[in-house]
């Protein structure tokens, strides 16, 4: 089931009717663990098991953490617990990874021998994400940050809770765990929030992002065609797309929640205006690379171990971060890319970045800043896009010495153009205008309205086959 | 709770009011053009047929009705030349407007798009087949989504519920301009194409059915291990209960009412299918089945005859599609035996009549 779907809206409205029609909170909150096991069922009915036995695991080791005095067996079960999550997921995305890898290396060294990959081996929908959160919840009781939840009910629906299930946003305990103990109240203005960050949200995955693949899926898969321009084009593309594509995502759980009275944390604030890379990662996938600064970077030293332990746990984290992303070696590439373009702007950029001027000259220095991050991130978007390091290397040496090829049709040239001027003007808006403000001044049949066009003109322009999530594979 | 937090709170479910209200309204106004002014959008092989059609200077004489089972098993071309040996005149114009996915329920709106537009043929000829003409319809979603109006729905309830399409209708019919986006906006396109130059008449009556419709089909060939066992789990799963009061019963008994109103000579063949096919019709099945035609036969003057193991399975390419041999055999098979005489005689009378 996937969101932007008649049946998902079916699904949708048939769980919020049921929720505010139920009187107890209880109630309430079981039938909404019963709609994201059904979610979740409705992509493999069996691989719901394994999500249950990972969170029961640590639902009895949070509890375990009260009774265990010793600092010993505290740590063990810490431990066991984390790396029960992590074997689980190294199993299911990371085996044939690890598999084809050791075939590689066997064949580079003139072994001849070829361990057998398993052909059907299904990756459970969202195990990144939620063994990201089960981590983070048996880690916070055993610092001593969150107590234990008694309620098995209330831990269940904490990872799966059908909204960020599936691709996040990586929600905190101490975050949305007391939101499952307070009692909700329907509010029709908090309604019409929800529906405003899930409209754009569909906006962006159904209209922008759903366009893309038909300008970029081609070129990425035989760059060697395409002329300099049509890889520019396309790796523009897949930038919007990306982005459109996970963001719109994020807005569309963080609207749903919000009608069911829930907060999620903001996943994305206008990463491509990003001045630096570092603050980039600020605005891209918040809740990951938050994550990843807290139970990662933090616990190997973070920056207070000098400027080398820096850039080597700063690599570490973004290397894990790229693998996080998918069982592949562009993926870690990707991650090592940006680890030392951070790296970098740690050792050399945060000096420049200190030396703002005012008026013009600083407006200008923003701009180039600006304009030099998004150029990295676009770089960076070959490695994550392209299937072999060949292809990528195809598209960046194209992307820099301008070749002949085939170029890409009027229309496609067209669509790209109109929908960087989307996220451009999208970008512009979100950093300039205050739309909370501005909404909250019109009259009711202008909102109303306002609305209504929002989802005809996305139900319009949907393609004829809506495409999956990017980040649903991983 | 604060004045201002009342006044946002009363302002929100208006705006909620509103956006339902508006959002409803453009839909409805959506489905009122998609089901009137606009519905050769929807029904693009009826469209391409008519135009087909409209291009033609000549009427057509005999007409065939059905699904992509007469569509691509029968060529009128072929049917009009063996029609036309030993007889002076005109070779007769035959007329394919089988579309895909078809049964009397199609047909009839094909067939009204017909007399609407003055073709008054001398002889329909209808393709017919147990599951063409079951309550348990096994094309209703397709006639939902091509042909089916506000005015359809109530006849049409209860095959819609027998075929599971209940939850999907509601989709179809309250937002239409979503379903229909991608005809919306190929029309939209289409204004900005030159318009499709015609061939001459006589080269337009030998197309065939694929040609008119501008698909390119590709043939099998060796067929594949299994290919005649391909969709019959579908078809035994709508024949599992099987009954002939429905929709499609329905209009295939108005299309024979209408024929016989316009003095139109109504010949229903039984659709030549495979043997794995032909063994889906259990004892009760096939019974209710002659009992229906044997009714309608003699209440609505029509005839019936049995094509449906008139051709080998080598002839098919699935479990009821002819290859182009196939096709020619059945075409030259129906017209010799039977079509022939009919026309003859319906001719002459014309003729005299005149």
């Amino acid at each position: 089931m996937n969101f932007p779907t008649t049946q998902f809206l079916g699904f949708f409205l048939t769980v919020f009717a049921v929720y505010w029609l139920l009187p107890w909170h209880r109630a309430r909150m079981v039938w909404l663990l019963l709609a994201s096991c059904a979610f979740y069922m409705s992509w493999h009915p069996w691989l719901i098991l394994l999500i249950l036995l990972s969170a029961s695991v640590d639902y009895v080791v949070a509890l375990l953490f009260d009774d265990v005095k010793s600092l010993t067996w505290g740590r063990l079960l810490l431990f066991g617990s984390i790396g029960f999550n992590l074997s689980l997921l190294a199993f299911f995305k990371y085996t044939n990874f690890m598999l084809d890898s050791a075939n590689s290396m066997f064949a580079l060294l003139g072994v001849e021998y070829r361990s057998p990959l398993f052909d059907n081996l299904l990756l459970p929908l969202g195990i990144s994400f939620y063994t990201f959160e089960t981590i983070s919840y048996v880690v916070d009781v055993y610092m001593g940050r969150f107590r234990a939840v008694r309620n098995p009910i209330d831990y269940a629906l904490y990872i799966m809770f059908f909204p960020h299930l599936a691709a996040g946003p990586i929600v905190r305990p101490r975050d949305f765990l007391p939101q499952v103990e307070r009692r909700k109240r329907f509010d029709w203005y908090r309604l019409v929030v929800g529906m405003q960050i899930a409209l754009v949200g569909l906006f962006k995955k159904a209209v922008i992002a759903d366009h893309m693949p038909p300008v970029v899926d081609p070129v990425f898969k035989c760059p060697e065609l395409y002329s300099s321009a049509s890889i520019w084009l396309a790796t523009l593309a897949y930038t919007v797309q990306i982005y459109c594509d996970f963001s719109g995502y994020s807005d569309m759980a963080m609207g749903m929640a919000h009608m069911l009275g829930f907060k999620l944390p903001v996943n994305f604030h206008m990463p491509y205006f990003a001045a630096s890379i570092t603050e980039f990662w600020r605005r891209w996938h918040i809740s990951l690379s938050s994550w990843l600064r807290d139970y990662l970077y933090v616990p190997l030293g973070g920056n207070r171990g000098g400027k080398l332990a820096t850039y080597r746990n700063l690599m570490i984290t973004m290397l894990l971060g790229g693998l996080w992303h998918g069982a592949s070696w562009t993926f870690v590439f990707w991650g090592a890319y940006h680890g030392a373009l951070l790296s970098l702007h740690r050792a050399f950029g945060r000096g420049a970045q200190a030396d703002t001027a005012g008026g013009v000259v600083g407006v200008s220095r923003h701009v180039v800043c600006v304009l030099a991050t998004f150029l990295s991130v676009c770089i960076g978007w070959v490695f994550f896009r392209a299937q072999t390091f060949g292809d990528a290397g195809t598209v960046v040496t194209r992307l820099v010495w301008p070749t002949v090829g085939l170029n890409l049709h009027p229309g496609h040239v067209l669509l790209v153009g109109l929908s960087v001027l989307a996220v451009f003007l999208g970008h512009l808006a979100g950093t300039f205008l205050s739309w909370r403000r501005l909404e909250r001044r019109l009259p009711a049949p202008a909102l109303g309205g306002a609305l209504a066009f929002l989802l005809l003109l996305a139900l319009l322009l949907m393609p004829e086959a809506s495409k999956g999530f990017i980040y649903f594979q991983f | 709770m604060t004045t201002r937090k009342l006044l946002l709170d009363r302002r929100a479910k208006q705006s909620v009011v509103w956006f339902a209200g508006l959002f409803l309204l453009v839909q409805l106004a959506g489905s009122w053009l998609l089901d009137h002014p606009w519905l050769p959008l929807r029904f693009r092989t009826a469209t391409r047929l008519l135009a087909h059609l409209d291009a033609n200077h000549r009427r057509p004489d005999v007409v065939l009705l059905g699904s992509s089972r007469f569509g691509i098993g029968l060529h009128g071309g072929t049917i009009a030349e063996v029609l036309a040996e030993g007889h002076s005149g005109d070779k007769p114009f035959v007329f394919n407007s089988c579309v895909e996915a078809g049964d009397a329920i199609s047909a009839e709106f094909m067939f009204d798009a017909l007399l609407e537009r003055g073709v008054r043929p001398q002889l329909v000829v209808m393709e017919v087949s147990p599951e063409t003409v079951n309550a348990w319809n096994l094309w209703m979603n397709y006639h939902m989504r091509r042909q089916m109006r506000w005015e359809d729905f109530p006849p049409w309830l209860m095959d819609l519920a027998r075929a599971h399409q209940h939850t999907r209708v509601l989709g179809y019919r309250l937002t239409p301009l979503y379903v229909h986006r991608c005809q919306l906006w190929e029309a939209v396109a289409q204004r900005w194409r030159s318009a499709p130059s015609f061939s001459r008449d006589a080269d337009r009556e030998a197309q065939t059915w694929h040609e008119v419709l501008d698909v390119k089909m590709t043939y099998p060939r060796p067929r594949p291990e299994g290919a005649l066992l391909v969709g019959l789990d579908l078809v035994r799963r709508y024949l599992r209960q099987y009954r002939t009061d429905g929709a499609s019963a329905q209009a295939l008994t108005r299309i024979a009412d209408k024929c016989r109103r316009h003095g139109i000579e109504v010949l229903l063949v039984g659709v030549p299918l495979t043997s794995p096919h032909r063994a889906l019709y259990r004892p009760e099945v096939e019974s209710a089945f002659l009992a229906f035609m044997d009714c309608l036969t003699r209440e609505h003057g029509c005839r019936f005859v049995d094509y449906r193991a008139s051709m080998p399975d080598d002839f098919f390419y699935d479990n009821h599609h002819l290859y182009p041999e196939g096709c020619d055999a059945f075409s030259r098979k129906l017209a010799t035996e039977t079509l022939r005489d009919l026309w003859r005689a319906k001719h002459l009378h014309a003729v005299s009549a005149e």
